[in-house]
């Protein structure tokens, strides 16, 4: 439909009209943005530098904690702790976030009770609350309510601090992405709701073939938030004496008080975790972004962010 | 599936009536159409056309009157005598053989054209992957398309958006049409294709019910032509009675402004 490229018009033809050819411009130098780089990694240079001849790091004890079994027992405690977590929380909110959007008050009723109490409590108070869940309750049962027991547990066989971890960390993440993929459901134009319906495709259909594929786009960014959040917040479990990293850390430095050191140790694989995680987010995001291009070729990525161009902005 | 008895009308709707709280926009439709018919309904905006359409597969509920399709009404059961709503999911199953094309295309932005147009057929009619891209292909043939099979509707104007809404809406082999303003989205040079292809589908025996404002294409490709206004059918015939010798003022009015307009003629 568009033309070809048009062969430019001789220069002169454009000087004869009293006209000038923008793609002769040139840009002006920045030497402002220049003077600004140079700065700012000079300032970098040093301050790595500052910190890596720092003899108070003792980067040899960071060295040789850093792959010690007992740290990388709790780095994976920390990181199943996550995994787990996460996946139950997702999984329990996505139901969550249906059953609130839902035509029945019964589902949106108990949803929006779940969400107000998990996420209007600590998640410090949440996890000592199912560590310590035999007081309140000794024995646990499956029955029909003032009827019959069809089967009983004691609470203490079935609540260990990894159940109880679990059940803290995912219960209360659940909460969050249930409001998180909400947000992500309400983002779908309502016409493919309709369009969906309209071919006769089924609830469940429609959400996992049409709407979740579009809410992603805006359900993955808050979920990678919640992610790296939920690393640190395992972190929590050393209350009801879960060996996490830290907890593992705390235990190395109790004994032989290399405090920062052995803090560095944690920090580095908390940033080495997070790295990855950024990396895996930004590959979900192209994959949910496709279709989202525009027709430009030969543009990849042309969709371009409404602030790229801010640093630009004179 | 519905079949329709030989000779008895596709689609029979008797008194539909439908508020949206105390604004009454169908004031009782009566309206007959026979399998293989054209019908294009005309009317001011907000004359309840685009609702009346919404009821035959029950994207909106009407409030009292019936709309059958062959056999059936959808939404609905008859059993025991009286008629029972039915679950959203045996309402989706009843809905599966109307195709519908939308005002706004509502194509699946994160699916491929080829992807758009096998959804329903492989997920809902059960059709073979093979056989549903093989019809695929071919439908996109017909709408002067194929060489965008692999595209994202994104990457597409206005109206191969809508040739493909089309074709999507084709691959279910429908038994029933509805067009919902399919071109009052469009720019206007993008109007022209849309209104070719629907005039070689209305060529070709399928039933289509068509809401739109295309006075040109009411004219030559409508078996019968529907006036509506203020939630009623004021006017129905031929096209050519209608448009060409309207009785009642206000369809008089209404095609009067259309009059001056050049139409979109076929190619």
């Amino acid at each position: 439909m568009t033309a070809g490229a048009v062969p430019a018009p001789p220069l002169d033809e454009f000087a004869e009209a009293g006209l000038r050819d923008v793609a002769t411009a040139r840009r002006p130098v920045a030497y402002g943005r220049g003077l600004l780089w140079v700065a700012t990694l000079a300032v970098t240079l040093y301050l790595g530098w500052a910190v890596a001849h720092n003899k108070n790091f003792e980067w040899g004890v960071v060295a040789q904690w850093f792959t010690a079994p007992s740290i990388l027992r709790g780095l994976s405690v920390t990181l199943g702790l996550t995994l787990v977590s996460m996946l139950i929380g997702v999984a329990l909110g996505l139901l969550l976030a249906v059953a609130r959007l839902s035509d029945n008050r019964l589902p949106r009723t108990l949803s929006g009770l779940y969400i107000w109490i998990f996420r209007g409590t600590p998640l410090l108070v949440q996890l000592i609350f199912w560590y310590n869940l035999s007081l309140l309750f000794p024995a646990l049962s499956i029955g029909i309510p003032f009827g019959p027991t069809l089967a009983t547990w004691k609470t203490n066989d079935l609540i260990t601090p990894l159940t109880a971890a679990f059940a803290g960390l995912a219960l209360n993440e659940a909460a969050y992405m249930a409001e998180i993929i909400r947000g992500g459901l309400l983002s779908v134009d309502r016409g493919q709701y309709e369009t969906a319906e309209a071919f006769g495709m089924t609830r469940a259909r429609a959400l996992r073939r049409i709407i979740i594929p579009q809410a992603m786009r805006s359900i993955v960014p808050p979920t990678g938030n919640q992610l790296i959040s939920m690393i640190k917040a395992t972190s929590l479990v050393s209350v009801i004496a879960m060996g996490d990293l830290l907890y593992s850390v705390q235990a190395v430095y109790n004994r032989t008080f290399e405090v920062v050191p052995l803090l560095m140790v944690s920090v580095l694989w908390y940033l080495l975790i997070t790295s990855i995680l950024n990396a895996g987010q930004s590959a979900i995001e192209r994959y949910y972004g496709r279709g989202q291009r525009s027709a430009r070729p030969g543009k990849a990525g042309a969709v371009r962010s409404p602030v790229a161009n801010v640093g630009e902005a004179r | 599936m519905t079949t329709s008895l030989a000779g008895a009308p596709l689609v029979r709707a008797r008194g539909v009536h439908k508020s949206y709280g105390a604004n009454e926009v169908l004031k009782g439709i009566d309206l007959d159409v026979q399998a293989g018919e054209v019908v294009v309904i005309l009317g001011p905006s907000g004359s309840g056309k685009s609702t009346f359409l919404r009821c035959i597969n029950h994207l909106e509920e009407m409030d009292r009157g019936s709309i059958r399709l062959g056999d059936e009404q959808i939404g609905y059961e008859l059993r025991g005598g009286r008629l029972r709503k039915l679950s959203a999911r045996a309402t989706a199953r009843q809905r599966s053989r109307i195709g519908m094309v939308f005002q706004q295309f509502n194509l699946y932005p994160h699916m491929t054209v080829l992807e758009n147009i096998v959804e329903a057929p492989i997920g809902i009619h059960g059709q073979s992957p093979g056989e549903a891209r093989c019809h695929a292909l071919e439908l996109l043939t017909k709408v002067g398309l194929a060489e965008k099979a692999a595209a994202f509707p994104r990457q597409l104007s206005g109206g191969q958006q809508q040739r493909v809404a089309i074709a999507r809406a084709l691959a279910i082999r429908p038994q029933l049409m509805l067009f919902d303003e399919p071109t009052s989205a469009l720019d206007p040079e993008l109007v022209g294709e849309v209104l070719t292809t629907m005039r070689d589908l209305a060529g070709q025996g399928l039933t289509m019910i068509v809401v739109t404002h295309e006075i040109g294409f009411a004219r030559d490709a409508a078996d019968r032509v529907v006036f509506m206004d203020d939630g009623r059918i004021i006017e129905q015939g031929k096209p050519e009675d209608v448009i060409g010798n309207p009785r009642q003022p206000r369809t008089r009015l209404f095609l009067s402004r259309f009059i001056q307009t050049p139409d979109v003629q076929p190619r």
